[in-house]
């Protein structure tokens, strides 16, 4: 058997038969779906309690309407998400007076009542009027939304009715005005609410980040160990160092993909669902339509990335002992990666621009920058090519200058070796 | 005369501005034990490198087997590396397979190849541990048979005594003189001389970078043409260090034993009547000098050439 191909089985069964290894492709989704799940967990249930609520109206005229909406799922997108989430909000009536604000306060102290509005005498009349929530918990989100919604809603009526309007016309006319965008592109129209495309660009570029510094990492800590144990004397009179060099970034590639496609695939089950639920909950269609094309650029891009960064990691691994030796010289490194998150934004807002095209094209931003095109519009075809091809041929400009910088860092023991030092190893014959 | 196993040409490897080995050329005879010789920093493991193939040299040639050098040469050549280690979080028969398959073994041979090792050695119980576990002594039993585990008909070892306890040491000498009687070739590389005179049929000594001595370790023993006498005695043979101006030179001092070198001008055996006299005489013969005075000597003649002697 080739020895390229012995190094690449090896490191690859080395990889996925780790424990470490099968516990984070399992757990990997687990934790991220947690992040999500987690939250809002918290949210279903703070929210799962019944609200008690009072309003001390001084006009007499709002708390009436008040208390007809707030329950009304037709109007109010609060009231849709909290019957969604089987939650309840009472609402009473109190009338002013001077113990009024007192005994309610004591309620509140209490947790008997979760809060009370006091509307003031001038609300409707004075644009300057202002209205009081006050709670125990400020920050229930939910219960500061509910009174805030229905008393504008409250106070527009009224100011409306005083002026000879009729709400439900306003109403009416206010409803019926719809907007769609669309993406338009090779003759075909797609719905596209367009957001989808800014976050499945964020989205994409924050996995691919990480994978490539955790991975990247990886085979960079596999260089130190076989340099640290001094093994690497050994495999180099056995195997030439490219080839060692291949076996291992492919090796690990590999094993990457695995974890990475499990991820991947765990991840769309748990957001379709997640998603799906989160449409019947509200009623709208909040599923992104995401073209399979989309899935084999990503596929592409990543695979590229990858195998550039985790050679460049390889080559920064032969230079050390130790995985404290290396933050000097794998600085350049990360800067190459934290380049493209930076400029991400300035891309996906304007991405035909000349400098995003330039920006996209540099091999080295390719994987975030052109993916990032590629979701928010649809690049000229040629320019996805071109990153390709610029792409594969840094990945072989970078296996050359690994392998030059690879070979003579694994026989050096004994310092750190700054990056000048290291330039110079690249031209030993 | 047959073929030489390994032959260095005017072999140059130059790191920087350092020259670390400096025009060396040397032949290395089937079924030999050679020893390379120096002191640290010498060269002799940048030599070394070039030989197992992990480096090119920058100049000159190296044939092996009486080819030109090519990549599955390494295939043929057991290399115990003086820095050398093992993965600690292999065990010890999935390090033996891995490394084992990187020299070129098909599966079924390696199987049988480990269990035999594993048994000589008398670590065949081990061989699901793991490196980390294992103790020193057992790890310097799992390297050496990482150098013999593919039956290379060259074995290179580099400092193979260093660090090694007397029980392996002895293990491995045994070992070492076993596989040249099967006519196998080993280059043994050394700054400890007796391991030399025990083992060498043959070497090569280098000094920053040259070849500065080299042949049969008889005739380069033979054609010193020094007279050394090994004394051992009793009582106080302090007088003879101011002996030294008429012609006698002590080499080595211990409390019983004496290596003196005895000038042109002197006489053994009127020296022996002379020391005598002093001291209680339980030995007294003429030696060959120790390749340690033979190293010594090639040093204190540098930058002459040294003419290279070939049998």
């Amino acid at each position: 058997m080739n020895k390229t191909l012995i190094v690449l089985k090896h490191e690859f069964l080395q990889k996925v038969r780790s424990r470490a290894f099968i516990i984070m492709t399992l757990i990997g989704p687990l934790l991220m779906g947690a992040i999500v799940v987690v939250p809002a967990y918290f949210a279903s249930t703070n929210t799962g309690d019944i609200r008690h609520l009072a309003i001390i109206d001084s006009t007499g005229r709002l708390a009436q309407s008040m208390k007809a909406s707030v329950n009304d799922t037709a109007t109010n997108v609060f009231a849709r998400v909290a019957s969604a989430l089987q939650s309840k909000v009472l609402l009473d009536i109190v009338s002013p007076g001077p113990n009024a604000m007192d005994s309610l306060g004591r309620l509140v102290e209490a947790k008997v009542l979760t809060g009370y509005m006091t509307i003031p005498a001038n609300a409707i009349t004075d644009s300057a009027s202002t209205a009081q929530i006050k709670l125990h918990n400020p920050s229930d989100f939910t219960a500061v939304s509910y009174l805030k919604d229905s008393y504008r809603n409250a106070v527009r009526d009224a100011k409306l009715t005083s002026r000879g309007i009729d709400p439900n016309v306003v109403s009416n006319v206010e409803s019926g005005v719809h907007v769609e965008t669309m993406k338009l592109e090779a003759g075909t129209e797609k719905k596209d609410s367009g957001s989808t495309g800014v976050i499945m660009a964020f989205i994409t570029a924050f996995i691919l980040y990480m994978t490539m510094i955790l991975y990247g990492t990886i085979i960079m800590n596999s260089v130190i160990e076989e340099k640290s144990s001094r093994v690497i004397e050994l495999i180099a009179s056995s195997v030439r160092p490219f080839q060692l060099l291949v076996g291992k970034v492919l090796g690990v590639a590999g094993a990457g993909l695995i974890q990475i496609g499990v991820w991947a695939i765990m991840l769309v089950l748990l957001t379709t669902l997640g998603l799906t639920a989160a449409s019947a909950m509200l009623g709208q269609d909040v599923l992104p339509s995401i073209s399979p094309f989309l899935f084999l650029y990503m596929i592409l891009f990543f695979i590229l990335g990858f195998l550039i960064y985790a050679t460049l990691y390889a080559a920064i691994g032969s230079t050390a002992e130790s995985a404290s030796d290396v933050q000097q010289v794998s600085m350049p490194v990360v800067m190459l990666l934290v380049v493209p998150f930076v400029l991400l934004q300035g891309v996906i807002q304007s991405p035909s621009s000349t400098k995003s095209v330039v920006l996209s094209l540099v091999p080295f931003f390719s994987p975030i920058l052109m993916l990032a095109r590629i979701f928010t519009e649809t690049p000229p075809w040629w320019q996805i090519v071109l990153a390709v091809a610029l792409m594969i041929g840094t990945f072989f400009g970078c296996l050359w200058l690994a392998a030059r910088i690879y070979r003579v860092g694994i026989l050096m023991y004994g310092k750190k070796f700054k990056l000048s030092e290291i330039a110079k190893w690249v031209r030993y014959t | 005369m047959p073929t030489p196993v390994l032959s260095l040409e005017n072999v140059t490897k130059t790191y920087g501005r350092q020259r670390a080995v400096n025009a060396v050329s040397f032949d290395v005879q089937p079924g030999s034990i050679f020893g390379l010789l120096g002191p640290n920093g010498a060269g002799k493991t940048s030599t070394i490198r070039m030989i197992t193939g992990i480096t090119m040299p920058d100049s000159g040639t190296i044939r092996l087997f009486g080819e030109t050098q090519h990549e599955d040469h390494q295939n043929q050549i057991g290399y115990m590396p003086e820095e050398r280690g093992l993965y600690r979080k292999l065990t010890v028969r999935a390090q033996l397979e891995y490394l084992g398959s990187l020299k070129g073994m098909e599966s079924r041979a390696l199987a049988s190849a480990i269990d035999y090792w594993l048994g000589r050695f008398e670590i065949k119980s081990w061989e699901k541990k793991k490196t980390s576990d294992l103790s020193k002594g057992m790890q310097q039993k799992v390297q050496f048979i990482l150098t013999l585990l593919h039956d290379p008909a060259l074995l290179v070892l580099d400092e193979p005594l260093s660090g090694l306890d007397p029980v392996n040491a002895e293990l491995i000498n045994e070992v070492l003189l076993e596989l040249r009687d099967k006519g196998k070739t080993i280059i043994l590389s050394t700054h400890r001389m007796e391991q030399v005179e025990q083992l060498c049929d043959e070497i090569a000594m280098m000094n920053e970078g040259k070849i500065v001595l080299a042949g049969k370790v008889l005739e380069l023993k033979a054609r010193s043409g020094r007279t050394l006498v090994a004394m051992r005695f009793a009582g106080d043979a302090s007088f003879l260090k101011t002996y030294g101006e008429s012609g006698v030179k002590i080499l080595e001092h211990t409390p019983n034993e004496m290596l003196l070198e005895v000038g042109p001008s002197e006489k053994p055996g009127d020296l022996l009547k002379h020391v005598a006299e002093y001291l209680e005489i339980e030995k007294w013969e003429l030696v060959k000098p120790p390749i340690k005075e033979l190293f010594l000597e090639a040093i204190a003649k540098q930058p002459q050439v040294v003419a290279t002697l070939q049998a």
